[in-house]
């Protein structure tokens, strides 16, 4: 069990069913979440409804959290899962995003220089860089240097081995930069 | 360029700043002359910052609100409001109250018609109300009646 959960000031009244308190969770996370589903879905349109989705399941399941992660690694868990599942479904529905293999080739159309100077091409050269990786390396790499989760939870959150959480970090890098590069970024 | 796959460990812990001095002064001394983990290197400092200055996207205004209201137990008065819950409950109170209604009690002096004749008695002047409003040649003052369902005996 964690020593140092940072929503124990909400969680227990959440969990007793004060609808207060789980609102102030939703406000403190939202963005995060938006954002991580945002990014893990490829369909910014659905964004919210997909983090809407995670927090009523959050709330839903709050009695079964066992507490052996922070409440925190728990909803980001949950959050992967909820948007893995959308973003199959959409796959399966249209396919238009397409993860790249280990040996595909992914081609960029480089933006407008004048465009460049805007941080939104930024950030939109970046989301379609991210897009383009495989889910494992996205997943991984967004939740580490996106939202900033510490390798344990990361592991946590994907169920696999921290070795495999750092090798997955480390590649999902090295093919982000050279995916940059290509669109005049790095 | 190939990165030395023992140097990976290093690369990655110098990306996040986490290499104790004796690591960094090993990795160091390797990227000085090897071009490949020193390109390593650059880009996972590169995309980490690059990835690290993403804001959060901005979260419409009624974000909150609409989790709540999908997660908020509904009110008592919202229950009442729901005519369609609480009148299909009544139906049996309702079947009751009829029957009671019809049921003979103990004090009355006056026979009750059976239920069935009562059936037949209705069926009966249904049918000869309804014969009249089809009839072409009936004058206006008795369709009115058989429209209100008075008796034409």
């Amino acid at each position: 069990m964690p020593d140092l959960d940072p929503d124990l000031d909400l969680l227990p009244a959440a969990i007793d069913g004060d609808v207060d308190a789980f609102e102030a969770i939703v406000r403190r996370y939202q963005g995060r979440i938006v954002s991580l589903a945002r990014t893990l879905t490829g369909a910014p349109d659905d964004a919210e409804d997909v983090a809407q989705e995670v927090f009523v399941r959050v709330y839903r399941s709050l009695g079964t959290f066992r507490r052996e992660s922070t409440f925190r690694t728990w909803l980001y868990r949950v959050a992967v899962n909820v948007s893995r599942s959308h973003r199959a479904r959409r796959q399966r529905q249209a396919p238009v995003w397409r993860d790249s293999g280990a040996g595909d080739e992914t081609t960029f159309d480089p933006p407008d220089a004048t465009d460049i100077e805007g941080g939104l091409v930024a950030r939109d050269a970046i989301e379609r860089a991210l897009g383009a990786l495989p889910e494992e390396l996205r997943v991984a790499v967004t939740l580490r240097d996106v939202h900033g989760l510490e390798y344990r939870d990361i592991a946590t959150t994907t169920g696999v081995p921290i070795g495999t959480v750092e090798s997955r970090i480390f590649r999902a890098r090295q093919r982000l930069r050279v995916a940059l590069a290509a669109m005049n970024v790095a | 360029m190939a990165v030395c796959d023992d140097m990976v460990p290093l690369v990655l812990g110098a990306a996040e700043g986490t290499l104790d001095e004796a690591a960094r002064a090993r990795l160091d001394a390797h990227v000085a002359r090897c071009a490949g983990c020193r390109d390593a290197l650059a880009g996972q400092v590169f995309v980490r910052a690059a990835l690290g200055e993403l804001a959060f996207a901005p979260v419409s205004p009624g974000f909150a609100a609409r989790v709540r209201q999908r997660v908020e137990p509904r009110s008592w008065w919202l229950t009442i409001v729901n005519w369609r819950a609480w009148t299909l409950r009544l139906a049996p109170v309702a079947a009751l109250l009829c029957l009671l209604a019809w049921w003979p009690r103990g004090d009355e002096t006056t026979t009750r018609m059976p239920l069935t004749s009562v059936v037949h008695s209705w069926a009966a002047g249904a049918e000869s109300h309804s014969t009249l409003l089809f009839d072409p040649d009936a004058d206006s003052s008795a369709l009115v009646s058989a429209a209100l369902g008075e008796s034409s005996r």
